[in-house]
C-alpha cells in the first residue's frame, strides 16, 4: 500500500528534484531534518484534525539530493450547499437526522457545526455494550457517530428501534447491507453499490440529503390517502353490517338484498382504487397508524351512517307508504351514494372543502353513481323506484353528508383532547 | 469442475493458465459462445425468488375470503338465485382481475424501475468492443474495467498498466488498493483510477460479492404497515362474525330457509370484510412509488414508504450525502524554507504527474 506519491521534476533551469506528499508521518520519516520539526509536525497535524482538517505532507529534495519536510496541506470535505437548508426542513417535517461517518470525531463535529447540526458526536467506541439500555439512551441523544464501521451501523439501527423509533439508515456499501435491511427504511445512496442496492428499500438516484426530504413528503402523501381510505372502509362496514342486524332482529325486514350486497361491494370498491391519485396536505409530523383515532372516527361515522339509513327506511315505510319491495332499492341507493359520500367525509382532517379532491377521483365516484341511481330508477334486477324517489335519496345523502362532516370534526376533537389529558 | 472450485484456484493462476482453465484467450469469446456460457452459467446477476404469475393469479381464488365468495356462489346456484349467483361470481373475477392485474402493474413499475438502476460492461466479442448490459458477462469474457466503473463480475486483469480499485464496499478497507497484472478484483468494487483488461473469472453468485449478499437475505424486520392491516381486518372480521352469528340465530328461531340464510350471511360477510383493503393500499402505494421515483428515489419495497411516512430518526452518511465528497485543498501551512505559494505550485504538479 502507497503511503504517499512521488514525482521526479526538472524546473526551467535544467535543476532535477523530486517532490513527495502523503500521510505526514510517512512524509517526516523521509526527511533528513525529520528530529528536529517532528514535535512541530505533530502538533500541527493534531491541530489541524481538532478543526475537522485532514493533513497532507509535502515534501521535496535539495540540491543535495535530500528530503526536506515543506509543509502540510489541509484537505477538507466542504458541506453540499443545500445541507443545512434541507436539515432545517427536516427538523420541521419531525425527523432528526443523526450523522453517521468513518471519519474522526473531530472531523465528524466540524461537518456537524458548518451545517447547523447539534456537536454531540459519539466516537463508535461508546457503542461496546450495545445490550445496555444506557448505550441506547447514549445513541438515542447523540447528534451523530463518528469513526464508525459498518457493523456499528446496524447497532446504531437497533439501539434507536429499542427506543421504538422507526429509522432510516443510509449506506452505499456491501457491508452497510445488514444495517439497511434491519433499519426500517434502508436507503442506498446515489454512489451505492449494487448490494448495498438491493439491500435498500429506496434507492437514491441523485446524491445529497433533499432526495431523502422529497422521498418523505410523498410518502406521508401516501399515508394520508390510505389512511383516509381505510376510515372510509372501517365505517362503511360497520354501517352496513349493523344497519341489516337491526333492521333484521328488530323489523324482521332484509333491508337490501343478496344480491344488492354484492353490487354495492362492487361499484363501490373499484372506483375507489382511485384514491391513490388524490390530493393530500403531508403532515408536518411522522405518521403512525394511530388505531384508537382511526377506529374511532370511523366507528361515530358508523354509527352516524345507520342512524341516517333507519331515517330512510322509515320514511320509505311511515312517511312515502311504500310497499318492502319498493324499499329494497330505495335503500339500496342511500347505501351506495351515502357510502361513497363518507370517503369524501374521511379524506380531510377540517372540513371537506379543505382540500381539493382529485379530478379522477371525483369522476370515477360521480360516475359510479350514476351507474347506481341508472339501476334502481330503471329497476336492473330489482323493481324501479323512478326519477322522483332517486332524485329524494340523493338529496337525503347529500344532507347527512353535511352532517357527517361536523360530526368527523367533533370526533376528532374529542379523540384528539382526550389524547393530551391523557399524557398529563 | 464446478464454478466454484474454480473460483479459488483461478486466484493464484498467472495469466496464461487462466485462459486455458476457461478456455478463452485475450481475443475474448465468439457471441455463440458466449451465448453458449450465458445459458449453462445464468445471468450474471444477484438472484430474488419469484412467484409463477399463473400461481399468482389462482391465489385470488383461494383462501379464507374467496372460499366465502365460492361456498355464496355456489348457494345461491343450489337455492335457484341466478341472478346472485351471475353477480357473485363476477364480483370473484373481478375481484380476481384487478387485484391481479393492479399487483402486476406495481410489480411491472417497480421491475422497470429496478432496471434503471443496472450496469453495463465493455466486453470483447467477436473481436470488437462493445457495450452490454453487466448480467450477460459470462465466465472467459475479456472486458476493459476504468475508473469510476463498478466491476460487474470478479475478474483476473491480463493487461494495461494498474488500476486503483476502491474494495470499501467489499471490505471496508476505505483506502484504495493498487493491482497489477495477474491480481483479480471483484464485482462491486470500483475503479479509482486506471484503465486495464481484464477476463471474467466468476459471475453472479458464485463472485465474491454474490456470496456477501447471500448473506444479507438474513435480517427482516415486520413492517408496520401489514400489523395495521392485519389489525384493522381482524377488528371487521370479528365484528361481522358477532353480528352474522345473531342474524342466523334469530333466521333460526323464525324458521326461515336455512340455505337462504346462509347465502344472505356469506355474502354479507363479503361486502363487509375488507376485500380489497390491501389492493387498494398496495395500489396507492404503487402509484406513489411512481412519484417517487420522479423525484429521483427508487422504491425498491413497497411498504417502505409507510416507513418512510413514519421514520421519525434519519441516520445519514457524512460523505457524499451531507458533504459533497470532493477533498478540498485548505490554506497550507509552510515549514521553514518554503513558502504558501511553493506549496500551491508543487501539490498542482503532483496532482497531475506521477512516479
Amino acid at each position: 500500500m502507497h503511503k504517499r506519491t512521488e514525482a521526479s521534476i526538472q524546473d526551467a533551469e535544467g535543476n532535477a528534484f523530486k517532490v513527495s506528499k502523503g500521510a505526514p508521518q510517512v512524509i517526516l520519516s523521509l526527511a533528513a531534518n525529520a528530529p528536529q520539526i517532528e514535535d512541530a509536525v505533530n502538533h500541527k497535524v493534531l491541530e489541524l484534525a481538532e478543526k475537522g482538517y485532514r493533513a497532507l505532507g509535502v515534501a521535496r529534495t535539495n540540491k543535495e539530493g535530500e528530503w526536506e519536510f515543506a509543509g502540510i496541506i489541509p484537505l477538507y470535505d466542504p458541506p453540499r450547499e443545500d445541507s443545512a437548508e434541507t436539515l432545517r426542513t427536516a427538523e420541521d417535517m419531525g425527523v432528526q437526522v443523526k450523522m453517521v461517518t468513518g471519519d474522526h470525531t473531530a472531523i465528524a463535529k466540524e461537518t456537524a457545526r458548518l451545517i447547523n447540526l447539534g456537536t454531540n458526536i459519539l466516537p463508535s467506541s461508546s457503542l461496546a455494550n450495545k445490550g445496555d439500555s444506557a448505550t441506547k439512551k447514549l445513541v438515542e441523544g447523540a447528534d451523530g457517530f463518528a469513526e464508525v464501521y459498518p457493523e456499528h451501523k446496524y447497532c446504531i439501527v437497533e439501539c434507536l428501534q429499542a427506543k421504538r423509533h422507526i429509522v432510516g439508515m443510509t449506506g452505499d456499501g456491501v457491508n452497510d447491507a445488514p444495517a439497511l435491511k434491519k433499519a426500517d427504511v434502508g436507503i442506498a445512496v446515489e454512489s451505492a453499490t449494487d448490494a448495498a442496492r438491493s439491500a435498500a428499500d429506496i434507492v437514491l438516484t441523485l446524491p445529497g440529503l433533499s432526495v431523502i426530504i422529497d422521498a418523505i413528503k410523498e410518502s406521508r402523501k401516501i399515508f394520508q390517502r390510505m389512511n383516509s381510505y381505510a376510515m372510509y372502509r372501517i365505517a362503511e362496514t360497520i354501517r352496513v353490517l349493523f344497519f341489516m342486524t337491526l333492521s333484521i332482529l328488530v323489523f324482521n325486514f332484509y333491508p337490501v338484498t343478496a344480491l344488492m350486497i354484492v353490487l354495492l361491494a362492487l361499484l363501490n370498491d373499484l372506483p375507489i382504487m382511485t384514491i391513490a391519485f388524490d390530493n393530500v396536505k403531508y403532515s408536518d409530523t411522522p405518521e403512525k397508524w394511530n388505531m384508537r383515532v382511526v377506529l374511532g372516527i370511523a366507528t361515530v361515522l358508523g354509527i352516524a351512517g345507520v342512524i341516517s339509513s333507519f331515517g330512510i327506511f322509515y320514511i320509505g315505510e311511515e312517511i312515502l307508504h311504500m310497499t318492502r319491495e319498493y324499499i329494497q332499492p330505495f335503500i339500496y341507493l342511500k347505501l351506495s351514494v351515502a357510502g361513497h359520500l363518507t370517503l369524501f367525509v374521511t379524506r380531510t382532517r377540517g372540513p371537506f372543502w379543505s382540500i381539493k379532491p382529485a379530478k379522477i377521483l371525483l369522476l370515477a365516484i360521480i360516475s359510479t353513481q350514476m351507474v347506481a341511481t341508472l339501476i334502481v330508477v330503471y329497476g336492473i334486477l330489482m323493481p324501479p323506484i323512478g326519477w322522483t324517489l332517486a332524485l329524494f335519496v340523493w338529496a337525503y345523502a347529500l344532507a347527512w353528508f353535511i352532517v357527517n362532516d361536523y360530526v368527523k370534526r367533533a370526533a376528532y376533537d374529542v379523540f384528539e383532547h382526550r389524547e393530551i389529558i391523557f399524557h398529563r | 469442475m464446478t464454478q466454484k472450485e474454480a473460483f479459488d484456484d483461478l486466484k493464484e493462476l498467472s495469466v496464461a493458465d487462466t485462459f486455458d482453465k476457461l478456455s478463452t484467450s485475450a481475443e475474448g469469446l465468439t457471441r455463440e459462445e458466449a451465448e453458449k456460457r450465458l445459458e449453462k452459467c445464468g445471468y450474471n446477476e444477484i438472484t430474488e425468488k419469484k412467484a409463477n404469475p399463473l400461481v399468482k393469479f389462482f391465489g385470488y381464488f383461494w383462501g379464507p375470503i374467496p372460499w366465502m365468495i365460492e361456498i355464496a356462489a355456489a348457494l345461491s346456484a343450489v337455492i335457484h338465485h341466478w341472478a346472485d349467483f351471475w353477480i357473485i361470481t363476477a364480483l370473484l373475477l373481478v375481484n380476481a382481475v384487478v387485484g391481479f392485474w393492479h399487483e402486476h402493474k406495481a410489480e411491472n413499475a417497480i421491475e422497470l424501475l429496478k432496471k434503471r438502476l443496472s450496469l453495463n460492461a465493455k466486453v470483447l466479442r467477436d473481436g470488437t468492443w462493445q457495450v452490454v448490459p453487466s448480467r450477460e458477462l459470462v465466465p472467459g469474457d475479456i472486458v476493459r474495467v476504468r475508473l469510476g466503473d463498478i466491476v460487474p463480475a470478479d475478474i483476473k486483469l491480463i493487461s494495461g498498466d494498474y488500476v486503483q480499485v476502491d474494495e470499501s464496499a467489499l471490505t471496508g478497507e476505505s483506502l484504495p488498493v493498487e493491482k497489477h497484472i495477474a491480481d483479480v478484483a471483484y464485482a462491486g468494487s470500483i475503479i479509482k483510477q486506471g484503465e486495464m483488461t481484464a477476463v471474467v473469472y466468476a459471475t453472479a453468485m458464485n463472485t465474491y460479492f454474490g456470496k456477501t449478499a447471500k448473506l444479507v437475505e438474513v435480517a427482516k424486520t415486520e413492517s408496520h404497515f401489514q400489523k395495521a392491516v392485519i389489525k384493522i381486518g381482524d377488528y371487521l372480521i370479528v365484528l361481522a362474525a358477532f353480528l352474522v352469528v345473531l342474524i342466523f340465530m334469530v333466521a333460526l328461531f323464525r324458521h326461515e330457509s336455512l340455505l337462504e340464510t346462509l347465502q344472505f350471511v356469506l355474502v354479507l360477510i363479503v361486502a363487509s370484510i375488507p376485500v380489497a383493503l390491501p389492493a387498494v393500499l398496495s395500489v396507492t402505494m404503487a402509484v406513489g412509488a411512481a412519484a417517487l421515483a420522479r423525484r429521483k428515489a427508487i422504491v425498491s419495497k413497497l411498504a417502505a414508504i409507510e416507513e418512510m411516512a413514519g421514520m421519525d430518526v434519519l441516520c445519514s452518511d457524512k460523505t457524499g450525502t451531507l458533504t459533497q465528497n470532493k477533498l478540498t485543498l485548505s490554506e497550507p501551512v509552510p515549514f521553514p524554507g518554503y513558502s504558501k505559494e511553493d506549496h500551491a505550485r508543487r501539490t498542482r504538479t503532483q496532482l497531475t504527474s506521477r512516479s
